[in-house]
């Protein structure tokens, strides 16, 4: 299976998702430059976190509209697997590929710590085979990182079963202090209506060997593979 | 024959909507208060551009402002715009 990362002028987590992919999954793994037009040949796509475009404006809001993001509006619309991982999360809430957006921090603060995140849905690409409730250690490192949506939104998120990961204690409870950034319904990460796209503010990929401080990242890297196997027997 | 274009100047002020919480808002509220302006209960931050724009009238340069507002210089989603058009000047 080949991943594809999407980097950007100021992307900083296209490398550590590179070495996710290469050493963590041991699968093959290329990037892939904004600038180019094709993402032919992938078959999943990663966009990783940073500040693309120094931020301006509002986080993922340049990136948006860089050359590469058509081809990645029709790998979507095609059913394959995207993942978002923070400032890449933004990207496509601001592309309209995820609904809701990110806003500042209501700390005002950059917020870089290690936080439990409960997987509340396996009907994603990057979540199948993981038990519902799992609790994840990942790591996050963002200043813009609430989510926000709006009531009527998130009413179709729960009845949609978009809701794929919740910021919770160790015990895999939402509570107030589980909340790192203010996040409505505490919400971590997000998919769209059909499920093979997901974004979410945590780093699996800077969490793909204990070394690191833990390895739950390459969970979600890892389902990936699964998904495609499973696809591939019921074709 | 069609008008020549006309250089416009647009103000492009952008909020949070009145629902969505504006922490930095309120940061520079409890600011003022620490400096003794008690009597403001409110403070809205946001941002503001200027932009230069070509266009035949001000309607048109209006219209298209509104358009970029909504396409990227705006997050709907959270945001609300507005948009001022200033008289092109003489030249």
């Amino acid at each position: 299976m080949k991943f594809g990362v999407v980097t950007f002028p100021g992307s900083n987590g296209d490398h550590d998702a590179l070495s996710a992919v290469e050493y963590g999954l041991g699968e093959e793994v290329a990037p892939v430059w904004h600038k180019s037009t094709s993402v032919d040949g992938f078959d999943a796509l990663l966009v990783p976190g940073g500040f693309s475009y120094g931020d301006y404006l509002r986080g993922g809001a340049i990136a948006r509209f860089s050359p590469i993001m058509g081809a990645v509006a029709e790998f979507a619309a095609a059913g394959k697997p995207v993942l978002g991982i923070c400032n890449g999360f933004q990207i496509l809430t601001e592309a309209g590929l995820l609904p809701g957006t990110l806003m500042k921090n209501p700390s005002l603060s950059f917020v870089c710590d290690w936080v439990d995140v409960r997987v509340d849905s396996d009907r994603t690409p990057f979540t199948r085979g993981i038990d519902i409730g799992t609790v994840l250690r990942l790591p996050i490192a963002h200043g813009q990182g609430s989510y926000y949506i709006d009531t009527d939104g998130l009413d179709e998120l729960k009845r949609n079963e978009q809701i794929i990961f919740t910021y919770t204690d160790r015990a895999g409870v939402e509570t107030p202090e589980s909340n790192p950034n203010g996040s409505v319904a505490n919400i971590a990460g997000v998919s769209n209506g059909p499920g093979n796209v997901v974004g979410l503010m945590p780093h699996p990929e800077r969490a793909f060997d204990a070394v690191l401080g833990g390895d739950d990242g390459l969970r979600l890297l890892g389902a990936v593979l699964g998904a495609a196997t499973k696809e591939a027997i019921t074709a | 024959m069609t008008a020549a274009k006309r250089q416009f100047h647009a103000d492009v002020f952008i909020t949070l909507k009145r629902l969505v919480n504006d922490p930095e808002g309120i940061e520079i509220r409890n600011g003022l208060h620490n400096l003794g302006y008690d009597d403001v209960s409110e403070v809205r931050a946001g941002k503001y551009m200027q932009l230069q724009v070509e266009a035949a009238n001000e309607d048109e340069a209006l219209a298209s402002v509104n358009e970029m507002c909504e396409r990227l210089l705006c997050n709907t989603v959270i945001e609300e715009f507005r948009v001022s058009i200033l008289e092109p000047q003489a030249t």
